[in-house]
């Protein structure tokens, strides 16, 4: 009995201590790249194969049709050097954050995996799952450094240290409205180049277009009164790390964040009281809170403006909207202001690869993806099959030519240097995108690289989040009455905002401190 | 009386009737709406009798070879699972309820404990995923559900309703414990049996979870996963202008929903009436007199 107890205990000792050396095994380089440590184009030049290595990859969306014609040539392309076959999962869009937690807390080899701050990233830095990158990328990134801005790996950095490549081919997100041009031009008014023309537009459609709401936006951020943040060009209210809406906010560029709740912005007063009027005179869609696909509904041709992501007209709404209303026609507004250094970014990115520590191929992952920054390799896997899938247009546009190979870089390998233009877009959203792809067209946020821990103040995260979502939309969509909307809001939010926002200072204090 | 008979019939019949058109409408509306043109949902939304019919979203649907396999890989697990499941949930919950056998308790309370306690997701998936090696498998769909605790206790208090003298006289006959099992107690019980059958194959038809899970090889995807791809990314990609999904047609993200809500109910709808008719009771009256 005595004996098997002395067994037990060190049968479990052992069974810690390999475990723990399997840990620390995995962290550290377990494969050891060839002297030769060929990064991409010099390894085609000695033209000597590595050992064949099959890099698992985790993203989500859906297997393009094309996808193992594309893969079977960049393997090929890859044969004589990296010698990498590629194993892509593709997990539904609903699952991925589940799936991804899973896999990586039960260790599973992963070698690429994609993340971001808006999913699950931050906890998984926390939770430590992810290699810092910078001394990989040094040694065998040398293209995946070149094809972006430095500003946009500084920006993305979460305690000093990449943990994810940025996947992004632009230093500031663009925003518009969509509009219905055919009833613009129906009801003989010029192209809208304000907001107030904007509004006019509006109440002209309310007053001779029946049937036909004039505006609709949508929930959270893009609620008309904090949607137009994105065009305060002169005191720059932007959102923060902590939340998707504006109650807490960035203001010029002070290093200070500001409290809706505390002290309420005059300009934000204004926009939420213009909804609100906007509202009552039917302008805006009366069930706005209500409606769930508010993109569905402009292709439905039941709406003139909607607001969105992006500049430019979305192929889907465009095309979707001419089969249900003919003769429609859409044109995208934006009040953007491209003076250079006009606008402030903190270059943060939404879309990260990551290298899991349990990865046995870490230098070999770094390797393809230093591969897949070459522009004959870039354009194989963002665009597919040339001639195939889609055809070059010019330098730095192409045309799709068949549905077969769904565009999808920002999973893996997108970058602001060989990102091509969709060619359908017209020559003002070409130039606003070519615009806002180069990072000295910005003036730096002070605050680039700070990243937000909400930890300390998790309770009043989950507290003040649940009484925002009961005002936020109603308020900033003009659906309630402003002023004791802001009152009934102020008084059951007020001191847990107070309390993130202090938190937050606090934290910015101490990384300007640096 | 028969005045009174009649009325109450009637409030009866137009009870029922308003219930079986409650039930029926939102299914005749999935049905009608899955042939609607994708336009004519869009515009006017989902109605009794939609103004425009297209079949594209069947031929969405049918277009790629995934559809079959999946249906394929379905069916499999289903009809192994289920099978399996079974046999061997009702072996256990006869051990559990034989008065004689040795450790009935043990295996109660074992099998009761993992009722309550579970061992939380991750050490179930290392458990699945490393340990046993079953990523990619269809084994990895099949093997945790073999038995359900809950299913295996109501075959338990089944059993305990059949009375032992059956077991005894069987013994008597010169039957040992496998033939009175398979050839005396199983055919008492299947009222029981297809109570439990028709929820084991529902559980296998409609899981997607430990696919989700287990399974990353898309040719060994069933068919709830496929739905669920199709679907969330279908919204996804309008949504974050997948480029250049559609060319001549927009997608019809709306019509493909419905489409795949009647193709996935299509088979196992019919498992319903197949199994029916063994839900009576009263088989077991008579077996023992005196």
């Amino acid at each position: 009995m005595r004996k098997n107890k002395w067994f037990a205990g060190l049968a479990s000792l052992i069974v810690l201590t390999t475990t723990l050396a399997a840990c620390s095994g995995s962290s550290g380089k377990t494969e050891t790249p060839a002297p030769s440590a060929p990064s991409g184009s010099t390894a085609g030049e000695t033209g000597k194969a590595l050992d064949p290595v099959t890099l698992k990859i985790m993203m989500w969306g859906n297997r393009p049709a094309d996808f193992d014609k594309v893969l079977a040539e960049a393997e090929s392309r890859m044969k004589d050097t990296l010698n990498v076959k590629l194993d892509v999962v593709f997990v539904p869009v609903s699952d991925i954050v589940q799936k991804s937690q899973m896999a990586l807390a039960s260790g599973e080899e992963i070698d690429l995996i994609w993340d971001s701050p808006l999913v699950s990233m931050n906890s998984n830095i926390a939770s430590g799952y992810y290699e810092p990158l910078d001394e990989l990328l040094a040694q065998y990134g040398p293209n995946i450094l070149a094809t972006r801005p430095a500003e946009m790996f500084e920006g993305n950095k979460v305690n000093g240290k990449t943990y994810g490549i940025p996947l992004g081919a632009s230093q500031y997100f663009g925003y518009t409205y969509l509009v219905r041009q055919d009833i613009r031009e129906k009801l003989g008014i010029g192209p809208i180049k304000t907001y107030d023309e904007l509004v006019q537009f509006a109440y002209a459609v309310k007053q001779k277009e029946a049937g036909l709401v004039p505006m609709l936006p949508s929930t959270s951020f893009f609620s008309e009164a904090s949607f137009r943040s994105r065009f305060d060009q002169d005191t720059q209210i932007r959102r923060t790390q902590a939340m998707s809406t504006i109650m807490l906010y960035y203001k010029n560029n002070d290093g200070i964040v500001y409290n809706l709740l505390d002290e309420m912005e005059p300009t934000v007063w204004d926009w939420i009281v213009n909804a609100r009027r906007m509202y009552q005179d039917g302008v805006i869609h009366p069930d706005v809170l209500a409606v769930k696909d508010y993109e569905g509904e402009f292709s439905g041709g039941k709406a003139a403006i909607i607001p969105v992501n992006d500049f430019g007209v979305k192929d889907n709404i465009q095309q979707a909207l001419a089969k249900n209303v003919p003769g429609s026609k859409v044109e995208a507004v934006t009040f953007f202001d491209s003076t250079p250094k006009k606008n402030i970014t903190n270059f943060s990115q939404w879309n990260f690869i990551s290298i899991p520590v349990t990865s046995k191929h870490k230098e070999r992952a770094i390797q393809f993806l230093n591969w897949t920054q070459e522009k004959d390799n870039y354009d194989l896997l963002a665009y597919g099959l040339k001639g195939k899938n889609w055809e070059a247009i010019g330098e730095d546009k192409y045309k799709p030519l068949d549905a077969d190979y769904a565009w999808f870089p920002y999973l893996w390998i997108w970058n602001p240097t060989f990102e091509r233009f969709d060619a359908s877009q017209t020559d003002e959203v070409v130039e606003l995108n070519r615009f806002i792809k180069e990072a000295d067209n910005f003036e730096k946020d002070i605050l680039t690289g700070f990243q937000f821990d909400s930890q300390p103040v998790l309770n009043e995260m989950t507290k003040y989040k649940t009484i925002e979502d009961k005002y936020y939309a109603a308020l900033f969509n003009g659906v309630m009455d402003s002023q004791t909307g802001y009152d009934n809001f102020k008084s059951e939010a007020g001191p847990t905002l107070k309390k993130i926002q202090q938190e937050m200072q606090k934290q910015i204090d101490a990384f300007l401190k640096r | 009386m028969v005045n009174s008979d009649r009325l109450f019939s009637g409030i009866v019949y137009a009870f029922i009737g308003l219930f079986v058109l409650f039930c029926g409408v939102p299914f005749w509306m999935v049905v009608i709406n899955s042939i609607a043109s994708e336009s004519s949902l869009q515009t006017s939304g989902y109605m009794l009798f939609p103004a425009e019919f297209s079949s594209y979203a069947y031929e969405y649907l049918f277009q790629g070879r995934q559809l079959w396999s999946s249906y394929g890989v379905t069916v499999v697990i289903t009809v192994i699972g289920t099978i399996l499941a079974i046999f061997l949930t009702s072996t256990l919950a006869y051990v559990m309820a034989h008065r004689k056998a040795k450790y009935g308790r043990v295996l109660s309370f074992m099998t009761y404990f993992t009722m309550i306690f579970g061992s939380g997701m991750v050490g179930f998936y290392m458990l699945v995923a490393i340990w046993l090696g079953l990523k990619d498998t269809l084994w990895a769909m099949i093997l945790p559900y073999l038995i359900n605790p809950f299913f295996a206790f109501i075959l338990v208090a089944f059993y305990r309703t059949i009375p032992y003298e059956v077991n005894e006289a069987a013994k008597i006959d010169g039957a040992n414990e496998i033939a009175t099992f398979f050839r005396i107690i199983w055919p008492m019980t299947v009222p029981a049996l297809a109570t439990i059958t028709l929820f084991y194959a529902l559980q296998y038809w409609n899981d997607w979870y430990l696919a989700i899970m287990f399974v990353d090889d898309y040719h060994l995807h069933p068919l709830q996963i496929m739905i669920r791809q199709l679907i969330a990314n279908m919204n996804m990609q309008s949504y974050l202008q997948g480029g250049t999904v559609s060319f001549d047609k927009p997608l019809p993200v709306k019509g493909v929903q419905l489409a795949t809500v009647c193709l996935t109910i299509g088979p196992i709808v019919f498992l319903y009436p197949f199994v029916q008719k063994y839900f009576v009771k009263g088989l077991t009256i008579g077996a023992v007199k005196g």
